[in-house]
């Protein structure tokens, strides 16, 4: 009877302590997680800025870490092993979660702490090659004594950080996932930089515009997928005149596209990244000197993407934002020199076809031998089960992403292709960081470009000698006329890429006669450049808006920058709207509906967050290119042609055939459409929104919200009272738009100003963790602190910790 | 009352040091070593450990703040953190009370059989 007593009650205790100390399900171990001396409760955080003194062995000397009232840290190092030691140290303090799971993201290890339900994710990462490419550049980066130093002394920092941390302090994901921190490594500083490649230059076309291809004719490519801007505002200047002779380029195969047929499935939309930069030379500033901006677009998250910071060594005294994971300032200034970086979408991924001799895929076809196939064999760790292993095949072009007989995780993977990606070949993108870092003047800013290879950017300058300058920056392949355009052969060395564009032949202008330079993803030169860089690049919209509004402009500040940053003009709307009102058949609609097309006819085309006509010619628009193409071109593994294509069709009226709805034995005119469209735009928008349409604001229905990186809506911030849009200069989307925005005012000394939508700190439990967030949605920004020595008296400092060695 | 001390300080001190669970060393041994009768040393324990977990809460609350402890009632669906106190105090009760009535029985198994004076 004792015995049974202290039995039960000991298997109740026992089954609470251990019930309570494991993760069951998505839940976290309740015992751990809400205890106040380790749990959540410990990631509470007060604002308060202790200066403290502290011992980090690794150092070589003093460093003095200055934080502002933004939580944003000024480091001071007296060698550039302790100041990238020190970033890496001070960036792990406030992002190490972050930096951990982009970089898991980034290698396909995200089942790890994450369990079965991530496999297919993180197979697509190891197929797509990430690891590959990462290894590749890391090995070509420690090649280089600089960026060696840099890596290993950011690694050492980051360790340094983690291995001083107790579980109670971990970040809260690490709680709510039940797992911890790993030691950094030189490898995911490389994955990070892969990350950002992936997002940038990782997507591709070419089995869509294939799939058109077979089904309707070069004629058809020729005519609505030819990437011809409704408007052309090329990035660099037309009639800029080249100053260089072309290299040939190598002669066109006789069929575009491989003889492989390709094979579709499930259709989603391609994300797109686009950024915004310019700079103004001194004649058109209120200063006399040149003003600098930039605002990248991409997916916005809490934490940020970014971290603000000022590096300071003997040799570098640089103030911008860094990726959390990588040492440097990605986009920033120095005391002489701006620079800020916007996506040029060259085509520098391509899928060429696979023919193996048998089903072992030993072998493989290729200039009229049989080749052996390299295989890579990747153990995918998973929580809770047994390793998944998976072996990728390697043709002379690279990795076949899904083998012919494989589903693959994104659409735009064909079956049975290999991959050939710029994002695979050895680089060092970081080399350019650490000299344009330390870049003095326009000569030094070309040098440190010529290293940056993918995914490559239009890296906007100026410097306070009163130049300006922009480039189209990367390495290109040297291809014959919409090479890759198309699915290719692969067992023909004809296809192949063969060589690269010389880096100075690369699209560049420097102080041109309009007195500005800017880019905002379009194409980057007229037809008279000489080389092929892709067949489609971003709408002329934003870039065609900024170009118009700083050739009005003059007497140009800060603060008239700051406007255009968050200029809110539609050119879509000002290109399309009226011809669309033209042929709305007013005597078809009700009285409501004919109130509500005076109101469109009476809109200035701004879409800010409070108004209702951007609401509804949004809906209108995409039911309209919707009712256009959907019949021929919503199929499974195609696309819509380019809004630029639908613009012309619309405004000329044209493309009759198109217009018709195959699916229907009455024959539509656009006229129809455009009737019929709009009444289904109110309709869908009163259903949703309810009939009162001055209920319909802008920002309440595109509905901008910041989620957190596990989607979790309570470490999110679900909503935020901001206009704009893609395609808009003011580029905030619903979950994607101006991850950054920056001024710099170049002169004696720069004068700065910038903000994202997040905050410093990655902690969810810190007010700095998305204090931003409701200045950025109202396009304001904070003035950017730079300092010149540790010693420099500045308000805004509130805190100074040394760090001795 | 002594029990409950006992418990109430060595629980929190063993926590400082050890992981959550340390709680239900200190009610085991203590119940084990000077327990009377089970309801006594299952009460002792449970508002012990509950209270230990509490008054660290509102510490916590007082030095820290709440943003963190706001953002996980939204995560669990609550309105308001009360709950989340209420809760706390409800997990560690619980294991302490059967920590320590484990404790109890384990010694009443080595008692002469006369010397039994309660039940459960």
């Amino acid at each position: 009877m004792k015995l049974i007593r202290f039995v039960i009650a000991l298997i109740v205790a026992v089954v609470l302590v251990w019930g309570f100390n494991v993760k069951l399900g998505d839940l976290p171990p309740v015992g751990k997680f809400f205890s106040p001396f380790t749990g959540f409760w410990q990631n509470n955080e007060v604002k308060n800025f202790p200066s403290s003194e502290l011992k980090l062995p690794g150092l070589k000397d003093k460093v003095i870490v200055m934080m502002d009232d933004n939580l944003v840290p000024h480091i001071f190092a007296n060698n550039n092993h302790d100041l990238y030691f020190a970033q890496g140290y001070i960036t792990a303090k406030y992002r190490l979660w972050q930096m951990e799971f982009q970089t898991a993201a980034a290698a396909g290890r995200v089942s790890e702490f994450i369990g079965a339900k991530a496999i297919e994710y993180d197979r697509q990462q190891r197929r797509f090659g990430m690891v590959y490419g990462a290894e590749n550049a890391l090995k070509e980066m420690m090649k280089d004594a600089e960026c060696k130093e840099a890596v290993d002394a950011y690694t050492e920092g980051v360790n340094a950080w983690i291995n001083a941390l107790s579980a109670k302090n971990f970040p809260v994901e690490y709680k709510l996932l039940d797992y911890q921190p790993e030691q950094w490594t030189p490898l995911k500083c490389a994955l990070l930089l892969k990350f950002m490649t992936y997002d940038l230059a990782g997507r591709s076309d070419d089995f869509y515009v294939t799939n058109i291809l077979k089904k309707y004719g070069e004629g058809v490519i020729d005519s609505l997928f030819n990437g011809r801007p409704f408007i052309m505002d090329p990035i660099i200047p037309q009639g800029t005149p080249w100053d260089f002779s072309p290299l040939p380029v190598p002669p066109t195969p006789q069929s575009l596209i491989a003889d492989d047929p390709a094979l579709p499935f499930d259709h989603q939309p391609n994300p797109l990244n686009g950024s915004n930069n310019w700079a103004v030379g001194g004649a058109k500033s209120a200063t006399g000197f040149p003003i600098l901006c930039g605002d990248p677009h991409l997916g916005l998250n809490l934490p940020s993407l970014w971290f603000q910071i000022q590096l300071v060594s003997p040799d570098c005294n640089v103030c911008g934002v860094s990726l959390p994971g990588t040492p440097a300032v990605i986009i920033g200034f120095n005391r002489k020199i701006a620079w800020s970086e916007t996506n040029v979408d060259a085509d520098v991924l391509d899928w060429y076809s696979v023919k193996f001799k048998d089903a072992s895929c030993n072998e493989y076809f290729f200039n009229n031998e049989w080749k052996s196939a390299a295989k890579r064999i990747e153990v995918i760790k998973v929580r809770g089960e047994r390793d998944e292993i998976d072996t990728i095949v390697f043709t002379n072009h690279g990795p076949v992403v899904a083998m012919a007989n494989q589903k693959p995780f994104h659409e735009f993977i064909p079956r049975g292709f290999a991959m050939r990606w710029l994002g695979h070949d050895p680089s060092t993108e970081m080399k350019t960081f650490l000299l344009l870092n330390r870049a003095q003047n326009y000569d030094e800013y070309v040098n440190a470009l010529s290293y940056f290879s993918c995914p490559a950017q239009n890296f906007v300058y100026a410097d306070a000698d009163n130049n300006i300058a922009i480039w189209v920056n990367g390495k290109f392949p040297l291809k014959w006329k919409e090479q890759g355009k198309f699915l290719m052969e692969g067992t023909k060395p004809e296809y192949d890429w063969q060589s690269w564009i010389p880096h100075n032949e690369d699209p560049h202008v420097k102080n041109p006669q309009q007195g500005f330079v800017s880019s905002a993803n379009q194409t980057p030169a007229d037809s008279t450049y000489p080389y092929y860089l892709n067949w489609r690049f971003e709408t002329f919209t934003r870039s065609h808006r900024i170009n118009e509004r700083l050739t009005q402009m003059n007497h140009i500040t800060a603060d008239s920058m700051r406007l255009l940053q968050f200029d809110e003009k539609n050119l879509t709307a000002s290109t399309v709207l009226p011809s669309m009102l033209a042929l709305l058949d007013q005597s078809k609609l009700d009285d409501r509906q004919k109130k509500i097309a005076t109101v469109l006819q009476d809109w200035n085309d701004i879409a800010g967050a409070e108004n209702i006509e951007q609401t509804i010619f949004s809906r209108w628009w995409n039911l309209l290119q919707a009712a256009i193409w959907d019949d021929e071109f919503g199929k499974e593994g195609m696309m819509y042609p380019e809004p630029d294509v639908t613009m012309r069709t619309i405004v000329n009226n044209i493309n009759q055939s198109w217009v018709d709805n195959k699916n229907t034995p009455v024959v539509e005119t656009l006229q129809g459409l455009v009737n019929q469209t709009f009444i289904s735009a109110l309709d869908s928008l009163s259903n949703q929104n309810g009939p009162d349409y001055h209920q319909w604001t802008w920002a309440k229905i595109k509905d901008t919200h910041i989620n957190h990186l596990l989607r979790i809506p309570s470490l999110s911030r679900t909503f935020v009272n901001t206009g704009g849009n893609a395609g808009i200069v003011n580029a905030s989307g619903a979950d994607h738009g101006p991850s950054w925005r920056m001024i710099v005012e170049l002169g004696k000394d720069p004068h700065a100003y910038g903000i994202y939508p997040g905050g410093q700190s990655g902690n969810p439990g810190s007010v700095f963790y998305d204090n931003m967030i409701d200045r950025w949605g109202e396009g304001r920004q904070n003035e950017l602190v730079f300092l010149h020595s540790a010693g420099e008296k500045n308000s805004h400092i509130v805190s100074t910790t040394t760090l001795n060695h | 009352m002594m029990l409950f001390f006992l418990i109430t300080i060595f629980s929190f001190l063993l926590q400082l040091f050890l992981p959550w669970w340390s709680m239900a060393i200190a009610a085991f041994v203590i119940s084990f070593l000077l327990g009377k009768k089970p309801w006594q040393v299952f009460l002792a324990a449970f508002f012990a450990c509950g209270i230990v977990w509490l008054l660290m809460a509102l510490y916590t609350h007082f030095m820290k703040g709440d943003l963190m402890t706001n953002r996980i009632a939204g995560l669990l669906f609550l309105h308001g953190s009360l709950v989340l106190y209420i809760g706390v105090f409800l997990i560690a009760a619980i294991v302490g009370g059967f920590a320590a009535l484990t404790g109890f029985y384990l010694k009443e198994i080595f008692k002469p059989k006369k010397l039994i004076t309660g039940t459960w």
